[in-house]
């Protein structure tokens, strides 16, 4: 890793970053807190699981924990969490070869497994941080307003990581596209083109019996916490799904980053 | 001595599109050399390839004696100005130089002096980039590659967007540092600057090396330009070794090769109001290799 890199863009970050992670948190802390003083919500949201309980594996579950890992699903947890993962891969190469500063950079002895390594490093470290930030936003709602149900904090934090990992996953497909574009504008795209298309692939495609199965090529199929957030069982197997998601586009990307001609900028 | 930098035979391929065919091209320490050609002719292609942006499809390439490819620890002792330079708009003039002197892991030891040549002021440092005009980024541009003194500097198109008192200031500065023993490549549209500033010049068209030498190697036997304004626009001009190139009225411009005892004698015949000879120009050479080109 390189300390110079490492603080540029730990410095680009120092606004971004904790604002995204305060809105991720309000998402969590808002939910619960919603939950909480709102019998109605409780009861329709049970309602709901009974109806679509087998799609989102939440029948028989604590409501506050399906509640609370709906919101690790929903849009606004991805877009918080995206926005930061897709946004950082998308720039580290097609964004700065476009802008000109790539050129500047790796004319100096810097090597480029070096840039993508520190580069890494600070995607890890965020996506970690925005998927706790959803945890804990959710627990200081349930220590604040005491909600009906039981969700355990370690549980709630684990859960957190895995989001992590799946917003992980979606900074990877940002470096993927990045590491194959000479334009921002046009990785960035391809990246929520796909992105988008697997989302609703995800919810759409377990509704039809012949292929329901498709669904698990996205990693959006491989985080389900309410099983984790209520009985406290951790899918290794999903984890594994979801690390080999973040790992293999990294890795693509990696290897045409170190071959790949910088014309550009 | 070994060049700082040196391409052989390099080739490049974008593509069908033949880049490079085959060039060579060295600079070596205590020289500026120009690097000349019009639009697309292969001169951004061969910077990038010998500073390991771009890798060569054949041929030799050497920076500061490793390979910019492979070994990217070479480039520390490296500065290099591209033609449109990435700054960091949101980042202040003065951290943004902080992080690429970070970044070569040298110490900035000529910025004071820089600054001082290039008119860059502390008040321009503190600012932000993204509110610089286009030519405080040029000279922000150039700051970045010349403050921890690199041993071989590679600048593309260093005065685009600066005002001649800059541009004296950075013409003071690369003599000073070719006087010091660095080797720089310099790039230019500006044939004056390249003339004023480049000991050597290596000329480059559609991917190929058309001409290499001195300015005085590049312009010699070639015809001098002799313009004359006739005190009678109707007066016949016969002059020695003279070829017209162009009349108007009194006024005369003839292209002259040979010796210049006998055009002086037969111009003391004529009744002229006015005489200039010039000396062929870098202009003139250049003219002489793209021209044909450009009317194409």
């Amino acid at each position: 890793m390189s300390g110079p890199l490492l603080r540029r863009l730990v410095r680009e970050q120092q606004v971004r970053m904790p604002l995204e992670i305060l809105l991720i948190a309000a998402w969590g802390f808002l939910l619960v807190a919603v939950f909480a003083t709102s019998e109605v919500f409780t009861a329709q949201l049970e309602q709901q699981a009974n109806q679509f309980g087998g799609l989102l594996d939440l029948v028989g579950l604590d409501p506050l924990a399906q509640w609370t890992s709906i919101g690790f699903q929903h849009p606004i947890f991805l877009l918080g969490g995206g926005l930061f993962a897709v946004g950082l891969g998308v720039r580290a190469i097609a964004g700065e070869l476009e802008a000109g500063s790539l050129a500047l950079a790796l004319t100096r002895p810097l090597a480029r497994r070096t840039w993508f390594a520190t580069h890494i490093a600070v995607l890890v470290v965020g996506c970690l941080l925005l998927g706790l930030a959803y945890a804990v936003g959710c627990l200081l709602a349930i220590a604040f307003t005491d909600p009906m149900g039981n969700v355990e904090a370690w549980t709630m934090l684990v859960a957190g990581a895995q989001g992590g990992l799946l917003l992980l996953a979606l900074g990877g497909l940002g470096f993927l596209f990045s590491a194959f574009s000479s334009e921002r504008g046009r990785a960035l795209a391809w990246v929520v083109g796909v992105v988008v298309v697997m989302y609703a692939a995800s919810f759409l495609l377990p509704l039809w019996e012949p292929v329901k199965d498709v669904a698990k090529v996205t990693p959006f199929a491989w985080f389900q916490p309410a099983p984790l957030l209520q009985r406290g069982e951790i899918a290794w197997g999903d984890i594994i799904v979801l690390a080999v998601y973040a790992v293999v586009p990294l890795a693509v990307a990696a290897w045409r980053f170190q071959r790949r001609d910088l014309a550009g900028g | 001595m070994a060049p700082a930098a040196h391409l052989r035979g390099v080739s490049k391929r974008f593509g069908s599109f033949v880049a490079l065919d085959s060039i060579d091209l060295a600079v070596s320490a205590g020289e500026i050399r120009g690097f000349l050609g019009p639009n697309g002719a292969g001169k951004t292609t061969a910077m990038r390839i010998l500073i390991g942006l771009l890798r060569a499809d054949g041929g030799e390439v050497s920076l500061l004696g490793g390979d910019p490819w492979s070994e990217p620890g070479v480039r520390s002792e490296l500065g290099f100005l591209p033609s449109d330079p990435g700054l960091y708009g949101r980042m202040r003039g003065r951290d943004l130089l902080d992080h690429f002197a970070a970044l070569s892991g040298r110490p900035p030891v000529l910025r004071e002096a820089a600054c001082a040549l290039l008119r860059f002021t502390d008040d321009d440092l503190a600012r932000p980039v993204r509110t610089y005009s286009k030519g405080m980024r040029q000279k922000l541009g150039v700051l970045q590659a010349v403050q921890h003194d690199p041993a071989l500097l590679i600048l593309d198109e260093p005065g685009e967007g600066l005002d001649p008192l800059v541009m004296s200031g950075l013409v003071a500065l690369l003599r000073d540092r070719r006087d010091a023993g660095r080797a720089i490549l310099f790039s230019s549209h500006v044939l004056a600057e390249v003339e004023a500033l480049c000991d050597t010049v290596t000329m480059i068209r559609g991917g190929a090396i058309v001409g290499e030498g001195t300015i005085g190697e590049l312009t010699a036997n070639r015809a001098r330009a002799v313009i004359l304004r006739l005190a009678d626009p109707g007066a016949a001009v016969d002059l020695p070794d003279c070829e017209l190139v162009d009349r108007n009225g009194a006024r005369v411009v003839l292209h002259h090769h040979g010796a210049i005892t006998p055009l002086l004698a037969a111009l003391a015949t004529l009744e002229v109001e006015d005489v200039r000879i010039e000396e062929a120009s870098l202009d003139q050479v250049f003219m002489e290799y793209y021209g044909a080109e450009a009317a194409s």
